[in-house]
């Protein structure tokens, strides 16, 4: 879908229309649905596309069509789609709040971890997997959302630190930040470390394997609490995408052009914690994402935020989808970690496009 | 109009500038001149709003800086930084658009077009206009922001304008530097109240109506061209020999340093 895309706005088949950049969004929606379709498809009980469609449009009363097997019914609404939704949904948020990261320090190397999200939640996770039942909160949480709840706390409370340590003169420094966070990462790795010395052989797997992220321990009571987040982080970071544009100027001409730019600072950091704290509490670190689906979107689509944004969440939502369905069904009965598809085949497809570019600028 | 009163910015226990008084006139070229270090660009931070003085105030007409909001601030003040800092692959026309972002909620695309147009046409940008910024030469750059104030300052809610520039001819060839400064001394006949930070005497001396003369942080002569730009002012001021020569049939004087 990319490829075609890129395709197109290099042959400049499109020369027809004003800009073929509008067409890039509306591009990535349908590759998210072609990808999701197939997705619900596919696993140990394959399930026709029609049944696929049948139970979305069924819903909205637009198909109707010869009632579906029981088990089929069962595999996709309580399965399928809930899985398919999350991957989605935590693809598009992780790949946005990249995008948001790289405005913010108007560096196209940033993202969300720099911040201390990721090693803060990977801290909270650790703890709660090697101590787990001998912390005294365990008795309060039900065995399933104590490392979810630990791990969206954890990354909380270690941007809330990183945040912390880089405000001078009552407003947050972005050098600093960025000190801090390399500093607490850093840290975070000791502790993990630490945990890990601790930690029996069990333990040790599970950890290892939450790093590597995977969507497979879903449960609806951490997919529910945590798709809203993710849902009012990229709802409010969309509306930044014209400021965002404006920062990448440089500090100073932000304000000069009307921005309001450490409210802008702060906001960005509070929904890009939120967002990403989420998806990680849920699905475990996953690397890349964020990184890479920026800069596919940039390359079709130019600079501006008012479609990197959108286009990255769906370029995010197209490969966590993608690797989750390889993840799952590559050995089969067992599951691959999501990251380790998506790194797997995400790093060469993004040598791949940066061959392309060197061979387009010959700079 | 801008007026500095009584203002002082101290970092680290040193003052930067100290007890400036001043004003930036409307329908006048003020230029901050100085030798470095003088507290040139301390100033023109104070001028913009990026600094908060330790001590004083900045007035933009009959209010202080501060009372205004950041929008309302930058539908009136345009500043042409030094040196662009964006590294992102906008087109120039793009990074000249981001000029009209304050007028957003007032203006109309069509209009904008328009505007982002002429700025580009009045800074010889036109055929550059989808070159991505950062592959530009740092002449280049210079002139796409100066087209991005001039965007900025267009259809100004009540005709309150204020231009500042930092240093906008340091990497401009000689053409340049003059349409810069033309470009400057046409916003101020239109009316608008002008800035600019100089390092070149006879550009200062050409196209000033006023000078404001720095050294070590402290206004040393401030005034009309005629009043300030006199050799000994300008020597004590730079601590170097400076001689204006009048040549016959010239109105300039040629300036002659060292």
């Amino acid at each position: 879908m990319t490829a075609l895309l890129l395709g197109w706005r290099r042959g400049g088949g499109l020369s027809a229309l004003r800009s073929p950049r509008v067409w890039v969004t509306p591009g990535l929606l349908l590759g998210v649905a072609g990808v999701a379709v197939l997705a619900a498809m596919t696993g140990a009980v394959a399930v026709p596309a029609a049944a696929v469609l049948q139970v979305l449009f069924g819903w909205t009363g637009l198909w109707d069509g010869a009632p579906l097997d029981e088990t089929t019914a069962t595999v996709l609404a309580v399965i399928r789609l809930p899985r398919v939704a999350m991957a989605a949904l935590i693809g598009a948020t992780l790949a946005v709040m990249g995008a948001v990261m790289q405005a913010l320090f108007r560096n196209p190397l940033a993202d969300p971890g720099l911040i201390g999200v990721s090693s803060g939640a990977a801290v909270a996770a650790a703890g709660a997997i090697v101590l787990g039942g001998s912390l005294p909160v365990a008795v309060f949480l039900p065995a399933g959302l104590l490392l979810p709840v630990a791990a969206f706390l954890g990354g909380l409370s270690v941007t809330a630190l990183v945040y912390a340590f880089s405000v001078r003169d009552g407003q947050p420094s972005l050098s600093l930040m960025l000190l801090a966070g390399i500093a607490l990462n850093a840290l975070g790795g000791a502790v993990i470390g630490l945990f890990v010395y601790l930690a029996d052989d069990a333990q040790m797997r599970q950890l290892t394997f939450w790093t590597m992220g995977g969507l497979g321990g879903l449960t609806p009571g951490t997919l529910i609490p945590a798709a809203m987040l993710m849902v009012l982080a990229l709802g409010g970071v969309l509306f930044t995408a014209r400021s965002l544009n404006l920062l990448l100027l440089g500090e100073a001409e932000a304000y000069h052009l009307g921005v309001r730019v450490e409210a802008l600072k702060r906001l960005c950091i509070v929904l890009v914690a939120l967002g990403v704290g989420a998806g990680v509490a849920v699905a475990g670190t996953i690397a890349f994402v964020g990184l890479v689906a920026p800069h596919l979107v940039r390359l079709m689509t130019g600079p501006d935020h008012r479609r990197v944004l959108p286009g990255s969440a769906c370029m995010g939502a197209m490969l966590l989808t993608g690797s989750d369905l390889i993840a799952r069904t590559i050995a089969v009965p067992a599951e691959m970690p999501v990251g380790l598809v998506m790194a797997g085949i995400g790093g060469p497809f993004f040598l791949i496009m940066l061959l392309r570019v060197r061979a387009a600028s010959a700079v | 109009m801008l007026t500095v009163q009584g203002v002082t910015v101290r970092r680290g226990g040193r003052a930067l500038i100290e007890d400036h008084h001043w004003t930036v006139p409307d329908g006048a070229v003020t230029v901050v001149l100085g030798p470095n270090g003088a507290g040139k660009t301390t100033a023109l931070k104070v001028l913009s709003g990026d600094l908060r003085p330790d001590a004083g105030q900045v007035w933009l007409n009959d209010r202080p800086l501060t009372d205004w909001s950041a929008q309302d601030l930058a539908c009136r003040r345009a500043v042409v930084p030094q040196a662009g800092a964006l590294a992102f692959p906008f087109t120039v026309e793009e990074v000249v658009a981001m000029g009209r972002a304050p007028h957003r909620k007032r203006s109309w695309a069509a209009r904008d077009a328009a505007v982002v147009a002429d700025a580009l046409t009045a800074t010889d940008l036109t055929a550059l206009a989808q070159r991505p910024y950062p592959g530009l030469s740092g002449g280049e750059k210079q002139r796409v922001h100066l087209a991005r104030a001039l965007a900025q300052l267009d259809g100004a809610p009540d005709g309150q304008r204020v231009l500042l520039l930092d240093e906008p001819t340091a990497a401009l060839d000689p053409a340049h530097q003059h349409q810069c400064m033309r470009l400057a001394r046409r916003m101020a006949d239109d009316g608008a109240a002008v800035a600019v930070i100089l390092h070149d005497l006879a550009l200062a001396l050409r196209y000033a109506d006023r000078l404001v003369l720095l050294r070590q942080g402290r206004v040393a002569a401030e005034g009309p061209v005629a009043v300030t730009a006199t050799a000994e002012t300008l020597s004590a001021v730079y601590d170097c020999p400076v001689r204006l020569l009048t040549i016959p049939g010239e109105a300039m004087p040629v300036i002659v340093t060292g």
